[in-house]
């Protein structure tokens, strides 16, 4: 007998089980990877999905996890069987290296979580500068600091020239091994009182628009 | 006899939701550390306080006051108490809740990261009428008792 | 009613006695140099540099347009190679640096840490947890 009281319950928890299972979208490729190079300067993914089940679905909103990532769609309904495709554009700005950029997708299925379409993307610059920031205090000795400029064998890099725009700093550029490693030495003239300088290093590559890299020097 | 058993329920769901949420206020047991001031932040979303030294202190007191109201709705002598307490405690929730909605800010946090979802404000409020319902309930019933 | 009022003030003043222990546990651990995971609170950077240091702002220029903690240095990753002269003009490597974006979990203040940490060769450099969110006064 008390079985019977059961028997509702049972039947709530085996609808709400049923309603759970069903995702109506199913995406082809949530996730993609890309390799670009920062002239590339932005990226249209595009993520195509199909409607599964047996009702239409409605995207409510695309969410982007920064200003820089915008989510584009034609239309906000689809029929059952029906394809979409949402566009997601991402502006580089100056980034480089690996970036994850997501967008969560929620639908007007009660019963799904948000889905989260995204891009891994790799921003390559085979050029490292590093420091990019010498700094002496004033009444410090005056030494010489160094910076260290290095290329990806795969991808060789030559310097052309190396310009201070502060004739009271004074750069030198020492050839390592010429297309992958480089030494540029700064010098003050003396750090008797506060100074300001951008140091310009001028490459060959790309061979189109070759990229200028900066040293911040400053005395202070 | 079924009056009782309800009561007995409601103070269960009731007690267990306050100690589950204050005790997840007072420690972080994924990081091992005190959550404190995760919920000082949080706190902060609502922009309802005007003092950050305010904030904390209520960061630090909230939570210990949600595990001691959930435990005391098993004390006779304090059941009452407790109960007044627990409502006292849902009508300032949502009245912030409320508050947060009507100037649409997002109180799920500043940004997205890698999953986050925008504040869903129609299941929060439900979720909180629902507590005040049965915080409101135990008051009546608590109110009734002769101790 | 006077019974109900009796039973709330015990009820609250027995939650008041842990909240204080933990309350002079958050101001010890407060005053403590920060984790290895480079995240401060509001309460360090008052408690252990007397609130000398460089803020950074990593959030969009719109925003920092808008508003922003007074004196910090914008410099995100959509302008970084135009934005770190300014930086530069603005760092000493005896004031440590602080980077705060929204809040929440948004990472733009753990890359421009990074960066400043990689490229830069900076030593002390730390984000704000709770980013802008944090801030009291705005």
């Amino acid at each position: 007998m008390r079985f019977l009281r059961l028997l509702p319950l049972l039947a709530v928890l085996f609808t709400f089980a049923a309603t759970k299972a069903q995702a109506q979208l199913k995406w082809d490729h949530p996730l993609q990877q890309f390799h670009r190079v920062p002239e590339d300067k932005e990226i249209y993914a595009h993520y195509t999905f199909k409607n599964i089940g047996t009702t239409p679905v409605t995207i409510k909103t695309l969410r982007s996890s920064c200003g820089c990532t915008t989510a584009h769609l034609d239309k906000k309904t689809y029929a059952p069987n029906e394809t979409g495709e949402v566009v997601v554009h991402f502006i580089f700005g100056d980034r480089k290296g690996w970036y994850r950029k997501s967008v969560a997708v929620t639908t007007d299925d009660k019963a799904a979580e948000p889905v989260t379409i995204g891009l891994n993307i790799e921003i390559r610059d085979p050029v490292t500068l590093t420091p990019a920031l010498v700094f002496w205090k004033t009444g410090e000795p005056v030494a010489a600091k160094s910076v260290q400029f290095s290329a990806d064998p795969a991808q060789p890099v030559r310097i052309k020239s190396v310009t201070s725009y502060n004739p009271r700093l004074t750069a030198k550029l020492d050839t390592v091994k010429a297309g992958e490693q480089y030494t540029i030495s700064l010098t003050p003239a003396d750090t008797a009182q506060k100074e300001s300088a951008e140091i310009s290093v001028q490459t060959d590559f790309p061979a189109d628009a070759p990229r200028a890299y900066v040293i911040h020097a400053r005395i202070k | 006899m079924a009056g009782k058993i309800i009561v007995l329920l409601l103070r269960l769901i009731v007690a267990g939701v306050f100690l589950y949420a204050g005790v997840m206020k007072i420690w972080d047991f994924r990081h091992g550390q005190s959550a404190t001031p995760d919920f000082t932040v949080a706190i902060q979303h609502f922009e309802l306080l005007p003092n950050p030294d305010l904030t904390v202190a209520l960061a630090v007191y909230l939570p210990w006051l949600e595990v001691i109201s959930a435990l005391a709705l098993f004390v006779k002598r304090l059941a009452l108490g407790a109960a007044v307490a627990i409502t006292g405690m849902t009508v300032i929730f949502l009245g912030a809740i409320v508050s947060a909605q009507a100037r649409g800010l997002d109180i799920s946090c500043g940004c997205f990261g890698k999953e986050a979802v925008s504040t869903n404000y129609p299941s929060l409020l439900i979720r909180d009428g629902l507590l005040l319902a049965a915080g409101v309930a135990l008051v009546v019933w608590e109110g009734r008792q002769r101790k | 009613m006077i019974r109900a009022l009796r039973q709330l003030a015990i009820v609250l003043g027995l939650a008041l006695l842990p909240a204080l222990v933990s309350g002079a546990l958050q101001l010890q651990w407060n005053s403590e140099a920060p984790s290895k995971k480079d995240e401060v609170t509001i309460a360090m950077v008052h408690n252990n540099w007397h609130d000398k240091v460089l803020w950074v702002d990593a959030r969009s220029r719109a925003k920092f347009d808008h508003a922003h903690i007074p004196g910090a240095v914008l410099l995100n990753e959509d302008e970084w190679n135009s934005l770190t002269s300014a930086f530069s003009d603005a760092y000493d490597p005896d004031v440590p640096v602080v980077v705060y974006c929204d809040g929440g979990s948004c990472d733009a203040s753990h890359a421009i840490a990074d960066r400043l940490r990689q490229e830069f060769k900076l030593q002390q450099v730390y984000v704000l947890k709770g980013g802008w969110s944090a801030w009291p006064g705005k």
